[in-house]
C-alpha cells in the first residue's frame, strides 16, 4: 500500500503542492521587488493562460480540426496549472468578498480534478502497454500506434466517469469567475 | 452538454441572486470605516459603474472646502484640522482613492494610504511650511535658516539632510550658535579663547582633518620631538609655552646672547626662532631695528 502511495500518489500529491509553493513564491518575489501594484492585475494574467489552455478542449471536441491533441494536453496542463499558481497570488491580496473566494475554492478543486484525469489517464495507458507490443508485432508504423493508444486511453470508462465531474466543477469554477469579473469591471476604477 | 451547461447556469443565476440580495456580504471586497456603516449595502453611494469610486461621488458629501473644518453634516468640528483642509484644498486634481481606500476595516486609520508629496502641486510642494509649521524645530539652526525646508530635507523622510553650511550665509562663521556642546574638552580646545574661530583650523566640509599645522608657530626636528609636554604645561593651556625646561636653555644663558646682539625682546622665543636651527631666525633684523628705535 505504502509503495503504491509513493510510487502512483505522491507524484500528483507534490505537483499539487508545488501550486502553492510556487505561489508563495512569487508573491515573496513580487513582494521584494516593490511590485506589489501588479498583484490585482495578476488576475487577468491567470485567466487568460487558463482560457487559453481550453483549446486542448475546442481540439478533442473538433471545434478545431488541427493540432496534435496530446501536445495540447500538455499544454492544457501545464497553462492550466500556472494560470491556477498566478490566480493564488492574485487571490493573496486577502479580501472579504465572497464571490473571488468560492471562485478560488472551486479553482483549487477543479486541479485538483485535472491532476485525478492525468492519474486516470496514466493509469489507463500503463494497463494498454501490452496493446503496444501486440500492435508492434503487426509492423504498424510507431506514429499509428502513438495515436491509437492514446485515443484507447482517453476513451477509457473510468476516464468517461472523470470527465463528468471534471466538466461541471470547471463550469461552475468558470461562473463564479465570470461573475467575480463582471462585478470588477463594474466596480473597480481603470 | 446539458449538466455542464446546468452546473454553469446554476451557479451564475445563484451568485448573480445573492449578489442582488446581500450585495454587502457577497461582493464587498471588506468591511468599510465605521462611519460609512450606514450606507453598507449601497454601493453605487460611492461607486459608479465602470468608474470606480470616483472623487465626485465622495465630494458630494465630503465638500473639499470643509474638510477638517466641518462634519458632513455641516457642523463646526471642535477640533479643527487647518492643515488637513489646507491639504485637501491643494489637490483639487487629484482622485480621493490616490490617497485612501475603503473595505480595509472599521478604524478611519485603515483608510488612508501612506500620503505621497507627489500629489500637492508644485507649489504647494515647495511650500513645506504651510502644512509642516509645528513640525518645524526650535532650535538654533532652524532660527538661523530662511531657506526653504526642501534645501537639506526631502518629502520622504526628515532624516537624513543634506544641510550645507553655505546655506548659512553671514552666520557662517558663529560656529559655536550650533556647535556650543561639541567643541572638545581636551587641553588643546580648552585654552582656546573665544577670540580664535573655530574656522582658523576647521573647515565646514567636516571636523577632520583640520588645517592646524603646528609648523606655522615651531616647527619639530630631532632635537625638538613633538612631545607636547617638553614646551608646554599640560595641565593648563597649550597657548603657553616655554624653551626653558631644557638644558640648552637657560634664562640667564639666553638673555646674556640676545642682549649682546641687542635684542632686548626676547621672551616669545617662537615669533622669530620657528625652528631649532640657528641660522633660520625670522625677523632678528626688523627686531634690532625695533629695539634700536
Amino acid at each position: 500500500m505504502l509503495k503504491f502511495t509513493i510510487k502512483k500518489i505522491l507524484p500528483f500529491a507534490i505537483i499539487y503542492l508545488a501550486l502553492f509553493a510556487s505561489a508563495v513564491l512569487m508573491n515573496y518575489i513580487i513582494h521584494q521587488a516593490g511590485l506589489k501594484w501588479m498583484i490585482g492585475y495578476l488576475g487577468i494574467a491567470g485567466t487568460s493562460l487558463i482560457i487559453l489552455s481550453f483549446v486542448y478542449s475546442l481540439r478533442k471536441r473538433k471545434i478545431i480540426r488541427s493540432g496534435n491533441a496530446k501536445v495540447l494536453l500538455q499544454i492544457h496542463e501545464i497553462m492550466a496549472w500556472t494560470g491556477a499558481m498566478i490566480i493564488l497570488v492574485h487571490a493573496g491580496i486577502a479580501l472579504d468578498a465572497v464571490i473571488p473566494r468560492m471562485a478560488e475554492f472551486a479553482m483549487l478543486i477543479v486541479v485538483a480534478s485535472g491532476l485525478t484525469g492525468k492519474y486516470l489517464l496514466k493509469q489507463a495507458r500503463e494497463s494498454i502497454k501490452s496493446k503496444r507490443s501486440e500492435l508492434k508485432a503487426k509492423n504498424i508504423p510507431d506514429e499509428e500506434i502513438e495515436k491509437e493508444l492514446f485515443a484507447i486511453s482517453v476513451m477509457a470508462d473510468k476516464m468517461q466517469m472523470w470527465r463528468q465531474v471534471h466538466l461541471p466543477l470547471t463550469m461552475i469554477f468558470a461562473a463564479l469567475s465570470l461573475l467575480h469579473i463582471i462585478i470588477i469591471l463594474l466596480f473597480w476604477s481603470w | 452538454m446539458g449538466r455542464n451547461f446546468t452546473s454553469f447556469a446554476i451557479t451564475f443565476v445563484t451568485g448573480l441572486a445573492a449578489i442582488l440580495l446581500f450585495p454587502y456580504y457577497v461582493i464587498n471586497p471588506g468591511v468599510v470605516i465605521e462611519d460609512h456603516l450606514k450606507i453598507k449595502d449601497d454601493c453605487f453611494a460611492c461607486h459608479t459603474l465602470g468608474e470606480g469610486a470616483v472623487k465626485d461621488k465622495c465630494t458630494g458629501c465630503h465638500n473639499l472646502n470643509a474638510i477638517g473644518l466641518m462634519t458632513t453634516d455641516g457642523i463646526d468640528r471642535k477640533d479643527k484640522n487647518i492643515r488637513s483642509n489646507t491639504l485637501h484644498n491643494s489637490v483639487p486634481g487629484i482622485q480621493c482613492f490616490d490617497c485612501h481606500t475603503e473595505h480595509n476595516g472599521l478604524s478611519r486609520e485603515n483608510a488612508t494610504l501612506k500620503f505621497r508629496h507627489d500629489v500637492l502641486s508644485g507649489d504647494t510642494r515647495k511650500s513645506c511650511i504651510n502644512c509642516h509649521t509645528p513640525e518645524k524645530p526650535a532650535d538654533e539652526i532652524h532660527s538661523i535658516l530662511k531657506e526653504e525646508c526642501s534645501y537639506c530635507h526631502y518629502t520622504g523622510t526628515w532624516k537624513p539632510s543634506h544641510f550645507k553650511h553655505s546655506l548659512l550665509g553671514d552666520n557662517l562663521n558663529e560656529c559655536s550658535r550650533c556647535h556650543a556642546n561639541m567643541k572638545p574638552e581636551d587641553t588643546l580646545h580648552k585654552g582656546l579663547g573665544n577670540e580664535i574661530e573655530c574656522v582658523s583650523c576647521h573647515n565646514t566640509d567636516g571636523w577632520k582633518p583640520s588645517t592646524f599645522d603646528h609648523s606655522n608657530y615651531f616647527r619639530f626636528d630631532r632635537n625638538h620631538p613633538s612631545n607636547c609636554a617638553s614646551c608646554h604645561d599640560m595641565n593648563r593651556t597649550l597657548k603657553t609655552y616655554t624653551c626653558y625646561n631644557c638644558h640648552e636653555h637657560t634664562p640667564s644663558r639666553i638673555a646674556k646672547k640676545h642682549l649682546k646682539e641687542g635684542i632686548t625682546d626676547f621672551e616669545n622665543c617662537v615669533k622669530c626662532h620657528k625652528t631649532g636651527d640657528k641660522k633660520e631666525t625670522d625677523g632678528r633684523e626688523d627686531r634690532r631695528k625695533r629695539d634700536d628705535d
